[in-house]
């Protein structure tokens, strides 16, 4: 495999003190190819939305180091604040307050444009329309506001809206959680087809180890802030080693995604954006 | 983008009663009294006329004249632009002066905001006429020296608001997606979080426009505000609390027309809440 896009080593990550003192992340090891999906699992409170945080910025770690494309996180965040957005970008689990309500869908989908100042009002325009037909909804959608949508539809937006940069990294948060499970697995293969389509790395990060085992990859499991489990995501799930892991396969809800990456259904665009 | 389609949207959706139909006139009124007094002037206001002094209302002089024979109508309605105008300009100084210290310290935090807390906190305990009468009195008694003390005093009650709405948007998951994005902090509260606003500051203003008016007529009345010959309409309550007895409308009119804009004003704040409140409570469903 090629050298790492994302690289995590022995992050260390603590918050608050004494009786409210919580490890969110002790030494975490992960990497992420270039266009790879990486899932990462694990129930609420082990750790992964912190990960999430620690990746995008928004939370600085104790110890350890954060690399992407070979250099130093704070670097990137230093000098190279703009830069680093424009290739790292983020889909969140609630789709309608992850948009400014009172901003219509396309003013949103153009924003990351405006903040990068790149092109004009015209090529924003089509940009967005570009945008939207390419995660399956119509163009007229950018006239409206989030309110007016499904959260299907509005989740579509957002990662419509962090493909707006062509960034080189997704991180998603429990991105489909929120989403009924037939919507879940259309919206799961649209992130199929863009990492096909655009060759866009993805950190997937989910409670659910069904979903993340149809996108991933490969697989890292969290438990209290520990990885307790890495590798290749058939191998995780079929001859999982940790006890931990054995139990989230054992509570697997199984909803109705289908089996592999190969089962897709592309009808599924057509009937999303109706 | 088609801002245009928005805008007929949104006042399609409010339906005019009697209420709006009322308040959209008087304001329609109120501002061409302001910008266009010469309308409605029938007498020369300047003209000093000893033999026609406190003349009561007639049809030639609707509110009578003064002490020095001036049409007392004709007087008010160019004091009208002095009034309510300096009211205007107090309120949107005061509001644009407020979000902008009120958004910086709720979004940075820290010492800065605990700073402007403790500023804001001593300005709304401290009664807010007697502050600005000292401040007016200080800088020069005129009609600039009380918009600027007004302006001083009113300032920290929208830099509290601002500040409070600053800090309960400052979590929200819009704003982390914005500063994923690469947004600044001066992006972020531009397009996002000082726009939450816009409701609240709309009411807060409309209502406030009365309250100041009624302070800069009391400023003006106690004579740190306008100066004669000046019509502005405090000065002329103050001329005219000698010959209250034997002339009722000199005093009269000029207090009957300001309760009758400060009531205004008040309807108007609290109608704009309503449609606001209404409209919110749709958008939610």
């Amino acid at each position: 495999m090629s050298a790492p896009l994302l690289e995590l080593r022995d992050v260390h990550k603590v918050f608050g003190e004494g009786d409210t003192r919580t490890v969110a992340a002790n030494g975490i090891d992960l990497s992420i190819a270039p266009g790879e999906i990486v899932g990462l699992v694990g129930e609420s409170g082990s750790g992964k939305s912190t990960v999430a945080n620690l990746v995008l910025g928004l939370v600085e770690p104790d110890s350890g180091d954060i690399e992407f494309e070979g250099r130093p996180l704070a670097q990137w965040l230093g000098r190279e604040n703009r830069a680093y957005r424009a290739k790292v970008q983020a889909v969140f689990q609630q789709p309608l307050l992850a948009l400014d309500q009172r901003r219509t869908v396309g003013w949103s989908i153009a924003e990351p444009l405006v903040v990068h100042r790149i092109g004009n009002a015209t090529s924003r325009r089509e940009r967005v329309v570009e945008l939207l037909e390419s995660v399956g909804l119509n163009a007229e959608l950018a006239e409206r506001r989030p309110g007016q949508l499904s959260g299907g539809q509005l989740q579509r937006v957002n990662i419509a809206r962090a493909l707006t940069l062509e960034p080189r990294l997704l991180v998603c948060d429990e991105a489909v959680s929120a989403l009924d499970v037939s919507v879940q697995a259309q919206v799961l293969d649209l992130f199929l087809e863009v990492q096909e389509r655009l060759g866009v790395a993805m950190l997937f990060i989910s409670h659910n180890m069904a979903v993340v085992r149809h996108i991933s990859d490969s697989i890292v499991v969290m438990y209290h802030g520990d990885v307790v489990e890495q590798g290749q995501a058939d191998q995780v799930c079929d001859s999982p080693r940790s006890d931990y892991a054995r139990a989230l396969i054992g509570s697997w809800l199984e909803p109705r995604v289908p089996e592999s990456r190969e089962s897709r259904d592309p009808a599924v665009r057509s009937e999303a954006s109706a | 983008m088609t801002s245009a389609a928005l805008i007929t949207r949104s006042t399609a959706r409010v339906r005019p009663t009697a209420r709006r139909i009322v308040g959209v006139i008087a304001l329609v009124v109120l501002a061409i009294l302001v910008f266009y007094p010469q309308l409605f002037v029938i007498a020369d206001p300047t003209s000093i006329n000893v033999g026609q002094r406190f003349l009561p209302p007639s049809f030639a002089h609707p509110f009578g004249t003064d002490d020095a024979g001036r049409d007392i109508f004709s007087r008010m309605v160019l004091g009208a632009r002095i009034s309510i105008g300096c009211a205007i300009i107090v309120v949107v100084s005061a509001a644009a002066v407020g979000t902008v210290i009120g958004a910086i310290g709720g979004w940075i935090g820290g010492w800065f905001d605990t700073l402007l807390s403790k500023v804001t906190d001593v300005f709304l305990a401290f009664p807010y006429l007697v502050l600005a009468m000292a401040i007016s009195a200080a800088v020069g008694r005129d009609l600039w020296s009380a918009v600027l003390a007004l302006v001083i005093v009113w300032w920290p009650s929208y830099a509290r608001m601002v500040r409070t709405v600053v800090r309960g948007q400052k979590g929200e998951l819009y704003v982390k997606a914005a500063r994923t994005l690469g947004a600044s902090g001066s992006q972020i509260l531009r397009w996002h979080v000082i726009p939450q606003t816009t409701e609240q500051l709309a009411v807060r203003m409309t209502l406030d426009v009365g309250y100041v008016l009624v302070s800069f007529t009391g400023l003006s009345f106690l004579g740190l505000g306008a100066q004669a010959p000046s019509p502005e309409w405090g000065l002329m309550i103050a001329s005219a609390k000698n010959y209250v007895l034997n002339a009722w409308w000199y005093p009269f009119f000029p207090g009957l027309v300001i309760l009758g804009v400060v009531s205004l004003c008040v309807w108007l704040g609290d109608g704009i809440g309503a449609v606001k409140t209404a409209k919110k409570g749709k958008a939610k469903r």
